[in-house]
């Protein structure tokens, strides 16, 4: 068994320059980030000259503050948080417990069903817009917040997402917790459900994105805008039939990502390596 | 495994209780903010809710006044339900469509044809109340119209007209556009104009604007005065060809860089990039706010046969579904007041339809020239008119257009792409 | 080698099952899938449902439908700007999800644990997919247009002009293409990143005791044991890219011309600028087939190359 190794210094060369490499992709992948936040800072009249600059003439700070004076934007932050964390949790509860159900239990017509979960993904959402708005008048849910909540809640596309990852679980732990007497709901509590902790982070992050994002639906639903709208909505108010204020566009953009950003960063501590080797002990 | 199940049990509780949160947002929610509005507040008072686009905490506020006041004067109850106006046509739609309009609707001239079959005629309400509709504008009265039927009462007006930029052309040596100037000069002046990185005017393949354009240039249109399509229009096809020529032959305008039409010239205009900009009175306050230079205005360039621009604006109307036409019809006679568009005029929101109070708006404007370009631009100035398939003509001149303002195809050769998809009249 | 025998053990477990057992389950599988199952019935499949019955109708957003039958779907079909939306969407398709995937999967593949600050750039590959709309039709115009920042750049280094991009029908739909894996590349990331680190650490060690260098080691064994996830990422990837609407409306409108309008436009179009929710259903349903059909061909693929059950 021979061990080509490369002299120590030589390795660490080759890491540097990886790692260089790797951090050049990313500021490549950033720099229209970057371009948007200096978008933000500049005044209206510096935004489209010809060719783009990264600084304005001047350095506007107020742009934020003003963004927030131009429209109650704070309070479509909260809005947004409110309705996405509601459908997200929405989302993952009932995904989990199908996921389960597509990928480790056996029924009759389970892939029919599944096949049929599936077909929901495949129609655009602009279509079903007006159907749902009506259905939305019938239950006296138009202009709430559980109009932006519930009705996309259940996509489908969580059901994928965790069966793919169920699939994956050995079925020496499913054995296990049978020979250890436990039923179907015990199993889901005690094994799958921890061991899917990575999947169900990105679903998390997946349907809170999702919710943040989604324009059409709040834009159909929403009548009292001050009160109930949220970010993307939010976002369209600082264009008016007279002007388009883009520094203001910029700097409210900057800030809504700040939500995001940190729903990712809190649920990236679980998607930790390794979980799944914990269940073999010393095989 | 024991221990793991503890402590799993630990941890499926917490999602347990985080799962019991958020149903019990969800229903909170029902119970917070209540569907429909009730028909009639507690004083006894009618409750109309009236759909208008608003921008900002300012421009909701102003408007609510509005609300207020004319609620007060006609005895109602007015709650603002304010959107976004770039989406405000698809949310009506889709309102009109299940049934659940506001009674009281603003819509834009140029989407009159499209709305009117959720609109109620005003016909009868106005001789039932013996309005006198002779202090509106006249354009504005037929641009609200279709088939005959008036569908809204007009709260501004603007003709399309020219701003350009007084300091490039004082810098290029060129002498300042009075109302009335022919295509002619325009051209020499937007090729004096053009140099060191800059451009005379930028495209606008915005429906409004070019329209207007060919109209100014040689009369050339695409609607009839009726309404009714008229996409081979050979007057149109070579007017919409000299203003394509502006950008690749004639090579005043920087080339198209595509997509929306909507607010690029003003933005090429504001961040002088370009010494022209086709526009209306609506954004001019917006151009002086933005701008870092003098701001002028003008008429459109006046072509062989042209001379003439259109008239455009929005107006508030009654849908269909009201369960109370004639408090809405007391409450539009009150928003249209002479007191109330004076007020808008004043504070610079709206250009009046009404006559009358135009000055207040040309008052506070406080621009040199606009008195004068107001004055040429309605004199001359025609209806736009509205087709059932107006948003889809728009649509299509700004998929279209760039074609021919950046040389790939003639325009007359764009004109008859569009017209394949555009429905048959 | 220690593979071989798990699998091995694995498949004497399962055929140990006894077919009792089977019978004794059934009902915790529907119980399960129940509160998914209901909300999506009554959520989303009853407008699904009725999006079909519109499209049989002559339906005016405003107005009385009339029945039409199959003449909606008729008219679909034989309209060639149809045959070109089609032609367009499968264009961004082709283009879009073999880059997407290997973006992303080179992307996770490179952020092994090993990396420093891993977290830090995963994140930071994440962000384009969580910038507003609106906010990237401002910044991809100002890098896309004559004297943008591509342009500009491009005559400053090499003296060349950069075409109109998004004004030249060559050019357009490449554009679209590059700004939408850009921003939708970070989604299969963060798939590809979790799956990979599910990957047992005693594989990898006794690869590397083996001698496999990490080409090796990725595709004989991390690429099998994440397969489902590939597989799941493509299939979501090709389903939402049939779907694209909103990059090339917000960038072109679905200029110049019609050479970016995608399916979904169409259907927008017909059904919110024109009018004709009969027809905009219609096209729906088409796309739906066009999208079934794809999704059954990769599904009936899986076996070929999808390991599932470690």
């Amino acid at each position: 068994m021979t061990l080509s190794s490369p002299a120590p210094w030589a390795f660490r060369i080759r890491q540097g320059i990886g790692y260089a490499l790797l951090c050049l992709v990313a500021l490549a992948f950033l720099t229209p980030l970057i371009f948007m936040v200096a978008t933000s800072l500049k005044a209206p009249a510096d935004i489209f000259t010809v060719p783009p600059t990264l600084v304005g003439s001047e350095v506007r700070w107020k742009n934020y503050a003003e963004a927030f004076t131009f429209t109650p934007f704070l309070r479509y932050l909260v809005n947004g948080v409110i309705v996405a964390t509601a459908g997200t949790a929405i989302t993952v509860a009932v995904a989990a417990l199908s996921g389960y159900a597509f990928s480790r239990l056996r029924w009759r017509g389970r892939n029919l069903v599944f096949a049929a979960f599936l077909a929901t993904l495949m129609i655009p959402q602009e279509v079903l817009v007006v159907p749902m708005y009506i259905m939305m008048q019938k239950l006296s849910w138009v202009n709430t917040f559980t109009a932006l909540i519930v009705p996309w809640a259940f996509t489908a596309f969580g059901a994928f997402l965790l069966r793919q990852f169920f699939l994956t679980i050995p079925h020496e732990l499913d054995d296990a917790a049978r020979v250890d007497g436990a039923g179907p709901v015990r199993t889901f509590l005690s094994v799958m459900l921890p061991l899917a902790r990575p999947s169900l982070a990105v679903l998390a992050v997946f349907s809170f994105i999702s919710n943040w994002n989604s324009f059409i639906w709040p834009l159909v639903v929403i009548n009292d805008v001050p009160k109930l709208a949220t970010v993307p909505l939010g976002l369209q108010q600082f264009f008016s039939s007279q002007s388009s204020n883009w520094h203001l566009v910029m700097a409210a953009s900057t800030v809504s990502m700040a939500p995001t950003v940190i729903i990712l960063i809190l649920l990236q501590r679980h998607l930790v390596r390794g979980i799944v080797t914990s269940g073999f002990g010393g095989r | 495994m024991r221990r793991k199940a503890r402590t799993t049990v630990r941890k499926s509780a917490r999602g347990t209780a985080l799962l019991a949160v958020a149903i019990a947002l969800a229903v909170s929610g029902i119970a917070a903010c209540g569907g429909s509005p009730a028909a009639t507040t507690a004083d006894g008072k009618t409750e109309l809710t009236w759909a208008m686009w608003v921008s900002g905490t300012e421009d909701t506020n102003a408007w609510q006044k509005v609300a207020d006041e004319a609620g007060a004067a006609a005895g109602v109850h007015i709650t603002l339900q304010g959107s976004t106006f770039s989406d405000h046509f698809t949310k009506m739609s889709t309102q009109l469509a299940a049934g659940d309009a506001p009674c009281l609707v603003a819509v834009q001239s140029l989407r009159t044809a499209q709305l009117k079959d959720g609109m109620l005629p005003l016909g009868d309400l106005v001789k039932s109340n013996n309005f006198d509709l002779s202090v509106f504008d006249k354009s504005m009265l037929d641009g609200l119209s279709a088939d005959g039927n008036l569908y809204a009462l007009p709260y501004d007006v603007g003709p399309v007209m020219m701003f350009y930029n007084k300091d490039m052309f004082a810098a290029a040596g060129v002498p300042e556009p009075k109302p009335g100037w022919t295509t002619a000069e325009f051209l020499e002046a937007a090729k004096k104009l053009t140099t060191g990185g800059k451009y005379g005017i930028a495209a606008n393949p915005n429906d409004l604007a070019i329209e207007s354009q060919v109209l100014a240039f040689n009369g050339g249109r695409v609607l009839t005065p009726a309404g009714k399509l008229d996409l081979g229009n050979a007057d149109f096809a070579s007017g919409l060809q000299w203003v394509s020529d502006l950008t690749n032959v004639q090579k005043v305008s920087p080339q198209f860089p595509g997509g929306d039409a909507l607010f690029y010239a003003a933005n090429q205009f504001y961040s002088s990039a370009v010494a022209m900009s086709v526009d209306g009175p609506w954004s001019l306050l917006d151009a002086k706010a933005k701008a870092r230079f003098n701001v002028g205005v003008t008429t459109l360039p006046a072509g062989p046969g042209g001379g003439k621009t259109y008239s455009a604006g929005s107006g508030w109307g009654i849908s269909k579904n009201c369960a109370t036409p004639d408090k809405a019809f007391a409450a539009l006679k009150e928003m249209t007041s002479a007191k109330i568009l004076g007020e808008l005029g004043s504070a610079g929101r709206a250009l009046p339809a009404r006559t009358a109070q135009q000055q207040l708006w040309i008052d506070h404007a406080n621009i040199p020239g606009v008195a004068d370009t107001l004055k040429a631009a309605s004199a001359d100035a025609v209806p736009i008119p509205s087709n059932p398939a107006s948003e889809q003509l728009g649509q299509l001149f700004n998929q279209y257009l760039v074609k021919a303002i950046n040389g790939q195809e003639p325009a007359a050769s764009v004109m008859t792409d569009i017209a394949a998809q555009m429905p048959p009249s | 080698m220690a593979l071989m025998t798990r699998s091995a053990t694995a498949a004497k477990n399962n055929r140990a099952t006894p077919a009792g057992q089977q019978a004794r389950m059934s009902w915790w599988g529907p119980g399960f899938a129940l509160p998914h199952g209901a909300g999506l019935l009554f959520f989303t499949v009853v407008p699904i449902v009725a999006t079909l019955v519109i499209s049989f109708f002559n339906w005016p957003l405003l107005g009385t439908p009339s029945w039409v039958g199959t003449g909606n779907f008729a008219k679909i079909l034989t309209d060639p700007i149809f045959r070109r939306v089609v032609l367009n969407t499968l264009l961004f398709v082709v283009l879009y999800v073999p880059l997407n995937l290997v973006i992303s999967l080179g992307l996770a593949a490179w952020l092994t644990p090993r990396i420093k600050g891993r977290h830090i750039f995963r994140v930071i590959f994440f962000i384009p997919a969580i910038t507003p709309v609106v906010a990237n039709v401002v910044v991809w115009r100002l890098l896309y247009q004559p004297n943008g920042l591509i342009d500009a750049t491009l005559q400053t280094t090499v003296g060349v002009h950069a075409p109109n991009f998004l004004g030249d029908e060559h050019w357009a739909m490449l554009a679209i293409v590059a700004m939408s894996v850009w921003q939708g590349f970070g989604y299969n990331l963060l798939v590809f990143s979790a799956a990979l680190d599910a990957v047992p650490e005693q594989l990898l060690d006794a690869a590397r005791i083996d001698g496999a260098g990490p080409w090796t080691t990725f595709w004989r064994i991390k690429f099998p044991l994440i397969s489902p996830s590939v597989f799941f990422a493509t299939m979501l990837t090709l389903i939402t890219s049939f779907q694209v609407f909103i990059q090339p409306f917000i960038l072109t409108r679905g200029g110049p011309g019609d050479a970016t309008v995608s399916i979904v436009q169409y259907i927008y179009n017909q059904g919110f600028a024109l009018h004709k929710l009969g027809i905009a259903s219609a096209g729906a349903w088409v796309l739906f087939v066009i999208i079934l059909g794809v999704t059954a061909v990769q599904f009936l693929g899986q076996r070929r190359w999808v390991h599932y059950d470690a």
